[in-house]
């Protein structure tokens, strides 16, 4: 079967320095979110923006890109900009950046349409009420008038919401969209975001580092490790019992602020520098179960249980040892 | 019981702004630490929450309340003795980059508090202090700029640490971290503090950090504090319904551990004219009428410690079942 | 798209976060001499303080002796550039008057910037109505033409080479004050004043530690465009007979002198005419390359 959208073998380069991202396989389905998770600097920004071709000075991509039954070359941007604001949008993290700071909100909104739909002016203009009323703004004609600046930050998101949905794009990307808000707007942002994707049948990837985020909204999930993609799957299946070290260090680490602890799980050490040129592992070096053969044989993306992958050598023996780990405290 | 280490006493914080009129940072808060207690203060943006460290810290200035360190008042102290005060009242900011001297090397930077109140200072010392915070020699001579966020913040808590205070006052020290380095550094204050025996006053959003690291936790909202108590009960079966709220809010990792999710509607009103009674009224999914947007309630006790609802009061729930 | 096109700026961040070998932040010299205009007129500008420092021995004759049977000679192997209306040699007269006006030159951005530094620390940091009232006489001084105050002061004082230097020293002080009262205003909305306030660390020490270092970009940007300014004046006073006085040379007064023979031995007005520009333009070049290399938004 094929998906909406598909990015194979994509790769992003920093010129001088080596691949942030390094062969990259992702695939979204028409009404689902799919989380893109690591930590700062693993490359899962890098990894979106590369997909609408939207890349600064230094840094190319490749790739191959399929959706919608087109295919598309990354390392050709210009392939992708019809697709960019039209059938795919983005939000970013920081609306305030991400908008014009002195036009009003109803004009930008009025902008993207103009450039990507068939509408007269009359048409545009009811739809930008309608828009900003679908993504939850209490009084739209107010908010049309308005300039970003004069809108808190959760209304400002909900307008750079309106403006990605406002061309019906089958996907959307959204980078860290709730970083920059309060735990209660978060969650208003993301019921909202929820509901575009079950209702409007997008497909939406969802850049956080928030494990928390995923587990709550993405069916499925890719954890990224210094450019690499080290486990993907159902996201139930990746946060209850992950295969992979990192993952399983990363959910510890989370799940020990829920429990009480005198200590918190860590994972010690730093992520690996792009271009360090690891032969092997690039978790090697913090990795507690890491052997010799780690850091000679480089591990690639293989099934494990429950249609899950991950990438690591060991993942049997870990699976055994853990479960044995288990059966002992028992 | 002995006095408390540091006592709020009422404090309330208006900025004037340039239209006329003042936002209400904070309205008659109430906080107390004892020695060696960890306090959390918990709120979202706009709660004032900050508006108080600096406050306790001495970069604001108070416009009503007193706020008592041991047994001085210090919110009215001249300058120079409110310097002294400060080798017992450290900070960690949330960012290390801005809160260091670029221009500065790391052993000058930790070094600062102890040259300032003029305790023995030495290369020796410095490292030591280096090394307590799982930074080594090599790190000394560097810049704040070559360190990287959770490096930085670890050298800012050396810092902290230097003049050993009795109090020190962090502000999300860690939410601009990662989330496996904000174990690590959670991890080093927890040890330190059980170290030295240092209170903390911790300023969070985040109420996964706040449980892991205080003993008990105030939660703002608009300037005001609206439950407080032990942190183990009080975030376990909150009694506000804000609090509920904000406990369901945060997404977590392991179904068995998710709540009921409450979202709540609309934002944080202007704190420039905060709601009338209870100020929390207007998002409040449990309100039970009138008497919340018309009565301000009074603080009732609850198995935690208080809390500020109209819900706890039996008088209001008596009227509204008859 | 509005969402997307603006947003290259974070991925840049985030390349370069991602790129964590980022190469180490070069120093402003380091970054001075990648641009290589920039490192001419560096080099162009050492020449002239060369000059002005040595001209005394550098000069191949004396500047003062007339030699009244040798007027206006054109370059020879004796004279390489000439003579001047009095036999004088040229060229150490060029010298000698870069001296004059180099001297004075860097006396007034001396002067000036540290007048002005001291005004700008005193009002940026103590603010209030400290602030207020420094602020609001440098903007009177703003506010009269510099050219008519320094003729003013320079009538009051006296013609010549120090009423030159007080009137450039006074007219640059509300131009040097302002630009530095701006630049401490932003280190003091750093985190770490905050920080060693809550330390507990001295006013004075926050200034001299903390705030100072970090004004060094600002110091020198602002003392070399003074420099430049300042010799552009003291040539331009002296050019009216206001600024040092004949028989000493200077740039200026050179000018003026070869003013009234320009259209039969033109020399006697270009070459200290080029003189002046290349010096003038020279040191701008510098100035807006420290400014650059000191502003780390624009971090290559």
């Amino acid at each position: 079967m094929s998906h909406l959208f598909e990015a194979e073998d994509l790769i992003v380069n920093v010129r001088r320095v080596g691949n942030a991202v390094d062969s990259v396989n992702l695939s979204l389905d028409a009404g689902e979110m799919v989380g893109l998770v690591g930590e700062s600097g693993c490359g899962k920004t890098l990894t979106a923006y590369s997909i609408i071709g939207l890349l600064p000075d230094g840094v190319s991509a490749s790739g191959r890109v399929r959706f919608e039954g087109n295919e598309y070359d990354l390392a050709r941007p210009n392939q992708l900009r019809p697709l960019r604001g039209g059938s795919i949008a983005m939000v970013s993290q920081d609306p305030l950046t991400a908008m014009n700071p002195v036009a009003r909100i109803g004009s930008q909104l009025d902008d993207v349409m103009r450039r990507h739909l068939n509408l007269n002016r009359r048409q545009r203009e009811t739809r930008v009420l309608d828009l900003l009323d679908r993504v939850g703004i209490p009084s739209p004609r107010r908010v049309a008038r308005a300039y970003p600046f004069e809108l808190s930050g959760g209304m400002r998101q909900r307008a750079l919401i309106a403006m990605a949905i406002s061309c019906q794009p089958r996907l959307l990307i959204a980078d860290e969209p709730t970083t920059a808000l309060d735990s209660t707007v978060q969650a208003q942002i993301m019921e909202l975001l929820a509901a575009l994707v079950a209702e409007d049948g997008l497909a939406m990837l969802l850049i956080t580092h928030n494990l928390g985020l995923v587990a709550q909204y993405c069916t499925r999930m890719c954890v990224m490790y210094a450019g690499e993609v080290v486990e993907q799957g159902r996201s139930e299946a990746v946060l209850e019992r992950p295969a992979h070290p990192y993952s399983r260090a990363l959910v510890d680490c989370l799940a020990s602020l829920d429990a009480d602890v005198a200590r918190l799980a860590t994972i010690e050490g730093v992520v690996p520098p792009v271009g360090s040129g690891l032969p092997g592992c690039r978790y090697a070096d913090r990795c507690r179960f890491v052997q010799p053969g780690c850091r000679s044989e480089h591990p690639t993306l293989l099934p494990v249980r429950d249609g899950r992958a991950a990438a690591c050598l060991r993942v049997d023996d870990i699976e055994r040892e853990v479960d044995m780990n288990a059966g002992m405290q028992a | 019981m002995t006095a408390p280490l540091l006592d709020v006493q009422g404090v309330s914080k208006a900025f004037p702004i340039r239209r006329g009129g003042s936002v209400h940072a904070l309205r008659n808060v109430d906080l107390t630490i004892g020695e060696g207690e960890a306090v959390g203060i918990i709120g979202e943006s706009g709660s004032g929450k900050s508006t108080l460290a600096r406050i306790v810290v001495g970069l604001e200035q108070a416009s009503a309340g007193r706020v008592r360190f041991g047994d001085t008042y210090i919110d009215t102290l001249r300058p120079a003795a409110r310097r002294k005060i400060q080798r017992n009242i450290q900070m960690v900011f949330q960012d290390s980059r801005a809160s260091m001297n670029p221009r500065m090397h790391i052993a000058d930077i930790v070094a600062e508090p102890l040259v300032t109140h003029r305790l023995p200072v030495n290369r020796s010392i410095i490292i030591e202090l280096l090394e307590r915070v799982g930074l080594g020699e090599r790190y000394a001579n560097l810049f704040p700029h070559q360190l990287s966020g959770g490096q930085r913040q670890r050298a800012a808590i050396a810092r902290a640490v230097s003049v050993r205070p009795k109090l020190i006052v962090a502000d999300e020290p860690v939410s601009a971290l990662d989330i496996s380095v904000q174990a690590q550094v959670l991890n080093l204050l927890k040890s330190l503090q059980e170290e030295f025996g240092t209170a903390f006053l911790f300023v969070s959003h985040d109420l996964g950090v706040v449980r892991f690291f205080c003993d008990r936790v105030s939660v703002l909202y608009l300037g005001e504090t609206l439950e407080t108590g032990l942190t183990q009960p009080l975030l376990a079966a909150p009694e506000h319904p804000y609090t509920r709220a904000l406990a369901s809010s945060v997404p977590t990792v392991r179904s068995a551990a998710r709540r009921e999710r409450i979202v709540l509607h609309g934002e944080l009103p202007s704190p420039e004219n905060p709601p009338s009674g209870c100020s929390f009224h207007p998002r409040c999914p449990e309100r039970i009428g009138a008497v919340c947007s018309t009565v301000d309630p009074m603080q009732f006790r609850t198995r935690a410690g208080t809390a500020k609802c109209h819900l706890l009061d039996r008088r209001v729930i008596g009227d509204l079942t008859t | 798209m509005a969402e997307t096109t603006t947003t290259t700026e974070s991925v840049a961040t985030t390349a370069a976060v991602a790129a964590s070998t980022a190469p180490p932040r070069t120093s402003v010299i380091g970054r001075i001499r990648q641009d290589w205009i920039a490192s001419f007129a560096c080099v162009i500008v050492l020449i002239y303080l060369v000059i002005a420092i040595g001209a005394p021995w550098l000069s191949p004759q004396s500047p003062y002796v007339q030699h009244l049977q040798q007027i206006l000679q054109g370059p020879s192997g004796a004279h390489l550039l000439g003579t001047d209306g009095f036999g004088r040699d040229e060229l150490s007269r060029l010298f000698v008057g870069i001296r004059s006006s180099v001297a004075i030159g860097a006396i007034v951005a001396g002067v000036s910037t540290s007048i002005g530094l001291l005004l700008a620390l005193v009002a940026g940091y103590l603010g209030g109505i400290v602030d207020f009232l420094i602020s609001r006489i440098v903007d009177v001084g703003l506010a009269f033409p510099t050219l008519v105050l320094s003729l003013a002061l320079i009538t009051a004082m006296g013609v010549g080479a120090r009423g030159t230097a007080i009137a450039l020293v006074l007219g640059f002080i509300p131009f040097t004050a302002r630009v530095l009262r701006s630049a401490v205003l932003k280190v003091r909305q750093e985190g770490f004043i905050e920080s060693a306030q809550v330390t507990g660390v001295h006013p004075l020490r926050v200034v001299i530690r903390h705030v100072l270092p970090n004004l060094v970009g600002s110091i020198t940007v602002q003392t070399t465009l003074v420099f430049a300014y300042a010799i552009l004046g003291e040539a331009g006073l002296s050019y009216v007979g206001l600024g040092v006085q004949a028989p000493t040379p200077s740039l200026g007064n050179m000018i003026a002198d070869g003013q009234t023979q320009i259209l039969q031995v033109p020399r006697l007005t270009i070459v200290p005419g080029i003189a002046v520009a290349v010096l003038i333009m020279c040191l701008l070049v510098i100035g807006d390359a420290l400014r650059d290399a000191a502003d780390p938004l624009t971090v290559r």
